[in-house]
């Protein structure tokens, strides 16, 4: 495997902390705590590359740096990512776990180590094994081992999904698995478990959701700007930005013109609901029609001239979320006071 | 003038107990189908199941339907089959009216009792574009034949194009009925063959003080094309149903839903509900089943509120002290799962929920869009949103260009060597919430 190391301005040996603004800078060598990884891989794993990066520097740039990151990744056409350990160095804990979020976005595998109250952890848990540490670096020598070991079991036999018999800290993903028996037999199994007073164990927790505080309401709505969004799916004629009929990935702006006169021009890209009432007949999904006649009338100020489009079937819940935000803020860009959102 | 006297009933009180559900019996004679062939008569021969297909498709004609082609497709075969609208296994009754699918071809009177044929091994799958993008792919061979149990059976695929004119629900009721006639035309030849095995489904009354489990399966009611059909009745027009589980297994429940392929229930997999498979052959070992409800989910709030009601009221009925409860679709389906967990155990009856999950491509986000503290017990199908490389086939049996399309399909889907991107979600019925495989899905 060919790993890529993160480390900061410290065990990059540049200085201490008159120097965590350090830029990024990317060394085709094994630097610092690196020798003592490198030395306890198996031949067959090593170190390419070294990213140095100065904590202030990865927080006040975490975009450009994420993205040069990506880039060394695929210049050194590398296997896997390993940032620190950060101990519980608090901000070298957070570009630890940007650095894993980077690597695990584009599909490869991200190590690190922590101590368990470093804030780095709870934020990135998600996007790489990261294991736990003693909360000073006088651990590295027992860190180093146990991510050598890691590294060198899952260059052998593939991903490791046990986080209790690994001893990384949950990551908290869902990972599909084979199991002993098929799902009926389990579910009866549960509900008699349950019956009987019987221990049992879920297969899926519930999540918790976080809620939206509704802004404050419209002081005079006959001066406001109200936009409308979807996540009908209605596209121009022939989805020209190929928006997925499930778990999109995108969502788009258009202008009623995009759709043609009358909106007669669209087409539904939703893959979850019988699409012959918004073919050809936009209005039906998005009503631009009744807004325009509410805007004539005097009831609403002005109709925003951008149409927020994005399928919203089978979405997973942090993208809607990631879209929710981006969404928000071209809003507020243009100035809207309220929104209509349509959905299926 | 003749008085009638009325017969005092023996064991009077030990015949209340034995309440209707307990009194079916039902003898699934199988025959197991080992190839599927054209020839000039339709018949089976040495478990080879031989198709006159000219009286086939003769059989199968509608005014309403064109271009109308029958093949088969094998397991291995480098064959893909899309865009499927469903898939069906032939069965037919031995006894009574002789029909199939009651409802459709035959009396709802006998459904569930005495004996039924079914041809075993083969399927009938429609294919034809009905809502653009909410058909599903079968491969016969490749990677999707892991996820698939479809493409472990001979498919005996019906295409048909509707004629001009016909669209929406006409011409997804054409194309429910295509698939029906077919499976019930392919069937009749099972009666002139010997069956390879007797299966015998009945749930006589329990003595033992077992854990009684009730089945309250949600089925497809949202309308739009998302339907399901109990005894020919779309869902959307009845409330919750207290059914035996043979009529079930006696093909009552037929799917009409164009929804996403990898979580809908097939007609085949309500005909093979291992739900119901399950608690059958449980019944008086370690469980007491004592009935399936159906619950049609509606989108609207006061429907779903109708359903959830009467049919954790019906589980109660039934004297369940649990419940296990599956979902058909995801997301919207989601709030009727969770309002009947929630209302069962504040009814007093211990509850598991069988569901699937869209956990993104990585795992990373919420699995479901509902939840509530009660449904505590659950069981995952798996993680829709993973994805799957599926390389081309020698031969395509429908619509290829469909496939970019499917609920499911990446963007881009094609690759440059001709595979395609997709998620499992294209795959019929590959993440069915009624627990047929033993795929999951555990957090790590």
């Amino acid at each position: 495997m060919k790993i890529v190391h993160y480390i900061n301005q410290f065990f990059g040996q540049i200085g201490g902390e008159e120097k965590a603004d350090y830029p990024f800078e990317v060394r085709e060598k094994i630097v610092g705590p690196g020798m003592m990884l490198n030395s306890l891989l198996a031949e067959e794993n090593s170190i390419v590359a070294t990213i140095i990066c100065g904590d202030n520097y990865f927080t006040d740039h975490t975009d450009e740096v994420s993205e040069k990151i990506k880039q060394t990744l695929r210049d050194y056409q590398a296997d896997m990512l390993v940032a620190g350990p950060a101990f519980n160095a608090g901000r070298y804990g957070m570009a630890c776990g940007g650095a894993c979020k980077a690597a695990h976005e584009m599909g490869l595998i991200a190590v690190s180590g922590m101590f368990e109250e470093n804030p780095g952890l709870e934020l990135y848990r998600k996007y790489g094994y990261i294991f736990p540490t003693v909360n000073n670096a006088r651990g590295m020598r027992d860190a180093m081992k146990t991510i050598a070991e890691f590294i060198n079991k899952i260059a052998s036999e593939g991903e490791q999904y046990d986080y209790l018999k690994e001893g990384y800290f949950r990551r908290g993903l869902r990972k599909n698995i084979w199991t002993d028996s098929n799902g009926a037999h389990r579910a009866v199994n549960l509900a008699l478990a349950k019956v009987r007073g019987e221990e049992f164990e879920t297969e899926l927790e519930m999540p918790k959701f976080s809620r939206v505080e509704p802004s404050a309401a419209i002081k005079d709505l006959s001066k406001a700007k109200i936009a409308v969004l979807t996540t009908c799916g209605p596209v121009p004629e022939g989805n020209p930005d190929r928006i997925e009929a499930h778990a999109a990935t995108k969502w788009r702006i258009y202008k009623e013109d995009d759709f043609g006169e009358d909106m007669t021009g669209s087409e539904i890209a939703h893959g979850g609901y019988t699409p012959v009432f918004g073919t050809h007949n936009g209005n039906r999904v998005v009503p631009v029609d009744a807004m325009k006649r509410l805007a004539k009338e005097g009831i609403i100020g002005e109709l925003d001239e951008n149409i927020y489009v994005t399928v919203g079937n089978s979405m997973p819940v942090t993208r809607a979320a990631d879209f929710g935000k981006e969404i928000a803020q071209s809003l507020k860009d243009s100035n809207v006071q309220g929104a209509i959102l349509t959905s299926a | 003038m003749a008085k009638n006297m009325a017969q005092p009933l023996l064991f009077y009180s030990y015949r209340k107990e034995m309440i209707f559900l307990n009194e079916m019996k039902l003898d699934l004679e199988v025959v197991k189908i080992k190839d599927v062939q054209f020839g000039v008569r339709t018949e089976i021969k040495s478990n080879v199941l031989i198709i006159n297909k000219e009286e086939m498709l003769d059989e199968l004609s509608s005014v309403k339907l064109q271009n109308m082609d029958i093949d088969i497709a094998r397991p291995g075969e480098s064959v893909r089959i899309v865009p499927v609208k469903d898939v069906l296994e032939p069965r037919i009754k031995v006894d009574g009216d002789g029909g199939s699918f009651p409802g459709y071809f035959g009396d709802i009177g006998n459904c569930g009792t005495g004996v039924t044929r079914s041809l075993e091994g083969c399927v009938v799958t429609t294919v034809g574009k009905i809502v653009a993008f909410q058909e599903g792919l079968i491969d016969m061979t490749g990677p999707c034949t892991e996820y698939c149990h479809h493409s472990s059976k001979i498919n005996v695929v019906v295409k048909a194009d509707p004629v001009e004119g016909v669209e929406g629900v006409e011409h997804e009721e054409q194309m429910r009925v295509l698939g029906v006639k077919a499976a019930a035309y392919l069937a009749k030849a099972a009666l002139s063959t010997k069956p390879d095995e007797i299966r015998t489904y009945e749930t006589p009354l329990v003595k033992k003080d077992l854990p009684r489990i009730a089945y309250i399966y949600c089925v497809m009611a949202q309308g739009l094309l998302h339907d399901s059909s109990l005894y020919g009745i779309d869902c959307k027009k009845i409330h919750p149903t207290v059914l035996h589980p043979n009529e079930i297994i006696d093909c009552a429940l037929v799917s009409g839903s164009c929804v996403t392929a990898g979580d809908k229930c097939t007609t085949y997999d309500h005909q093979t509900n291992p739900i119901i498979e399950e608690l059958c052959r449980r019944h008086g070992k370690d469980v007491d089943f004592v009935g399936v409800v159906i619950s049609p989910i509606c989108p609207g709030l006061a429907d779903k509120e109708r359903c959830d009601s009467l049919s954790v009221r019906m589980a109660q009925m039934l004297k369940a002290d649990g419940v296990v409860i599956s979902e058909e679709g995801g997301g919207n389906p989601e709030a009727d799962v969770m309002m009947l967990a929630r209302n069962s155990e504040k009814s007093g009856m211990k509850t598991v929920v069988l569901l699937k999950e869209n956990a993104g491509w990585d795992g990373t986000s919420e699995p479901i869009t509902d939840a509530t503290p009660e449904a505590d017990a659950a069981i995952s199908v798996g993680n829709m949103n993973m994805e799957l490389i599926l390389p081309p086939m020698d031969r395509v049996i429908g619509y290829p260009e469909a496939l970019e399309n499917l609920s499911g399909a990446c963007n881009p889907c094609f690759l440059e060597d001709g595979s395609a991107r997709v998620t499992l979600a294209v795959v019929v019925s590959s993440i069915n919430d009624t627990g047929k495989t033993r795929f999951s899905s555990r957090v790590y």
